[in-house]
């Protein structure tokens, strides 16, 4: 029984883990250089990438603070700079699941990139946090007035959920084969 | 006493000393308390400070507002010439200097619309003659004043105090009526006075029973030079004062137009972690809202305004004048329900001092053009309800008549002519951000 728990635990980790991390910094890396190793935004230039950082919000989150909790409607993307976070799944009698782990250059909540549906998990800071958030609006207006920039994120915006999709997919169904 | 041996065991570790999760659930609970007295006090204090900065600044609000709007209106400009790859320095470059261009433009064409001195003391003139003129016919009344028609049996008291306080209020006073005398001979290089408004005058005259225009010219006559010098030095120090006041607008719109999101990183980077993504949405709502609204309201009012000038001089009203009242009448429609009021009486208070009406329409007269004016500003309102509102500005902002009136009367107690105009823009921007932050605390579930 104990076996099967951690089977599934480690099965939606493998959903909401970042597959795409490149590298493991020290945290201490500029915006422009930290957004490079964000799949969102790899095939972004220098000059682009520094549009981004403009529009980009830092956040820092003490331990057990959320980013964004269940139900809320989701308004911005999450890149984790240093810390730790978690994604949760609250239950009944205030207990709450944990469906994985977020790490520093790992991302999340992009999804609310898309729109404004509420948000699926919450996500809370297991220790002293920096995050930039990245918010809906800015990038419908990149795709209005720049609109390279913006599309350019919307297509590695499209792979990443398509390959999560891919993924969620063989979890689902890679045992029938 | 169980209870309370209970309560001390919790309190200790047995040893006398204290249990360190108390301890910091209890410092915790201190913290926050004191955080909530630290954030209510300063709160209080900021706007309380915020108040009285506000009311000693208050000249300069209006040209602050006048650039914010300028600029907000801009923004979409700004974003179109960046989408047609125009860089944004280059579009602010080319916005600013067309601000200043229509600024400049703008401020020459008002002053020439307004009147000079002389200009001034003929339309005093010619309004108190024409307004008397027009009362005795409604009345009934003959040229001696006797006489009179059913109505001005059983309300004359009433009429005639009436008439009398606005006779006080529009006659010339004693240094106008030696100034009248002085332009109607030609007077600073102006030309002279036509004699028919003398005539105007000495009936005006003798409405008021005051036989003193000798005196007062001659009182006047010597005092000429020192009273031209006192007016030039006042009037520069008005120009200045004004241009002291007014220089900050330019600036205010520039530097919104260079702003790229700063101020709103700022304050978004005050709201705490559990409100970050509702203050975000709250930002760009209500941006949007208050945008578009302030963007309808100006094509409104220019739209409302150009009517009033095409239809006023259809109607044969002077080019001047319609220019005039339409500005006037455009902007008076920022202020809902008593907007076209005041298109009424400027438009009907120049339809009574109309020596001819130059209309294309044949049957208007200077006797009925009041009758015109007030087909126009239906006119107007019919176009408005029925065009403009529902295009541009869509019906979004309704507001009650009661708070309309309130807030008209207080902004223009408070703040004067300007007050009186952007009373209602400023309450519908309030409305905009209160609404939409309630209603996002709620589809946040944080209310």
């Amino acid at each position: 029984m104990k076996h099967d728990t951690a089977d599934k635990t480690k099965t939606i980790n493998a959903f909401w883990g970042n597959i795409f991390s490149r590298f493991k910094g020290d945290g201490n890396i500029p915006n422009v250089e930290f957004l490079k190793l964000c799949p969102i935004f790899q095939h972004l230039n220098n000059r682009e990438l520094k549009k981004i950082s403009t529009l980009i919000y830092e956040r820092k989150y003490q331990a057990g603070e959320y980013l964004f909790e269940k139900e809320q409607p989701g308004t911005a993307m999450f890149i984790i700079k240093s810390g730790l976070v978690t994604i949760v799944v609250p239950g009944r009698n205030n207990e709450e699941t944990d469906l994985a782990t977020i790490h520093p250059e790992d991302f999340l909540g992009e999804l609310a990139l898309l729109d404004d549906t509420p948000r699926s998990a919450s996500a809370k800071a297991l220790e002293k946090t920096e995050a930039l958030a990245f918010f809906r609006e800015d990038l419908n207006e990149l795709l209005e007035t720049n609109p390279a920039i913006g599309s350019k994120i919307m297509k590695d915006l499209a792979i990443v959920i398509g390959k999560r999709l891919k993924a969620c997919n063989e979890q689902l169904y890679g045992g029938y084969e | 006493m169980n209870s309370f041996m209970a309560g001390t065991n919790n309190m200790s570790n047995g040893n006398g000393l204290k249990n360190p999760e108390t301890t910091t659930i209890i410092h915790s609970a201190t913290r926050r308390q004191t955080r909530r007295i630290v954030f209510v006090v300063t709160t209080i204090l900021v706007v309380m400070t915020g108040g009285c900065l506000i009311w000693s600044l208050r000249p300069i609000i209006l040209p602050i507002i006048i650039g914010t709007l300028a600029a907000y209106i801009c923004f979409p400009l700004l974003k179109l010439f960046n989408r047609t790859g125009i860089p944004r320095g280059a579009g602010i470059l080319l916005l600013f200097g067309s601000f200043f261009f229509v600024i400049i433009i703008i401020a020459n064409q008002v002053g020439s619309l307004i009147p000079d001195e002389r200009e001034k003391l003929i339309l005093k003139t010619r309004f108190q003659y024409k307004l008397n003129e027009r009362y005795k016919s409604i009345m009934g009344l003959n040229d001696t004043g006797e006489g009179g028609n059913i109505l001005y049996k059983y309300f004359s008291a009433d009429f005639d105090n009436f008439l009398n306080s606005v006779n006080s209020f529009i006659r010339l006073d004693n240094e106008e009526r030696g100034k009248f005398m002085k332009y109607l001979d030609g007077y600073d290089n102006k030309p002279p006075i036509p004699l028919k408004y003398y005539e105007y005058y000495h009936k005006n005259l003798d409405t008021n029973h005051e036989d003193t225009e000798e005196k007062a010219a001659g009182d006047l006559a010597g005092k000429t030079a020192e009273k031209e010098t006192g007016k030039d030095e006042s009037h520069f120090t008005v120009v200045m004062g004004a241009f002291k006041l007014w220089i900050i607008m330019p600036f205010v719109f520039l530097f919104l137009l260079l702003d790229n999101g700063e101020i709103k990183r700022f304050f978004v980077s005050l709201v705490p972690n559990r409100y970050f993504e509702v203050s975000l949405a709250v930002f760009d709502k209500v941006d949007k809202a208050i945008g578009n609204y302030l963007r309808g309201i100006l094509i409104e009012c220019s739209l409302v305004g150009i009517s009033y000038i095409v239809l006023l001089a259809l109607i044969g009203f002077e080019i001047k004048m319609a220019v005039m009242i339409g500005l006037a009448a455009g902007m008076a429609t920022a202020i809902p329900i008593l907007g076209f009021g005041i298109a009424f009486v400027l438009g009907s208070s120049y339809a009574l001092i109309a020596e001819s009406a130059n209309s294309i329409i044949p049957f208007i007269t200077p006797n009925n053009l009041i009758i015109a004016v007030a087909v126009v500003v239906l006119i107007v309102m019919v176009l408005d309800n029925g065009v403009f509102q529902p295009v541009v500005v869509g019906g979004a902002v309704s507001l009650h008549p009661l708070v309309v009136f309130i807030g008209i009367m207080g902004g223009s107690m408070l703040f004067g002519f300007a007050g009186l105009i952007l009373a209602i823009p400023t309450i519908v921007v309030v409305k905009e951000i209160v609404s939409t932050l309630f209603r996002e605390l709620k589809d946040y579930y944080l209310i």
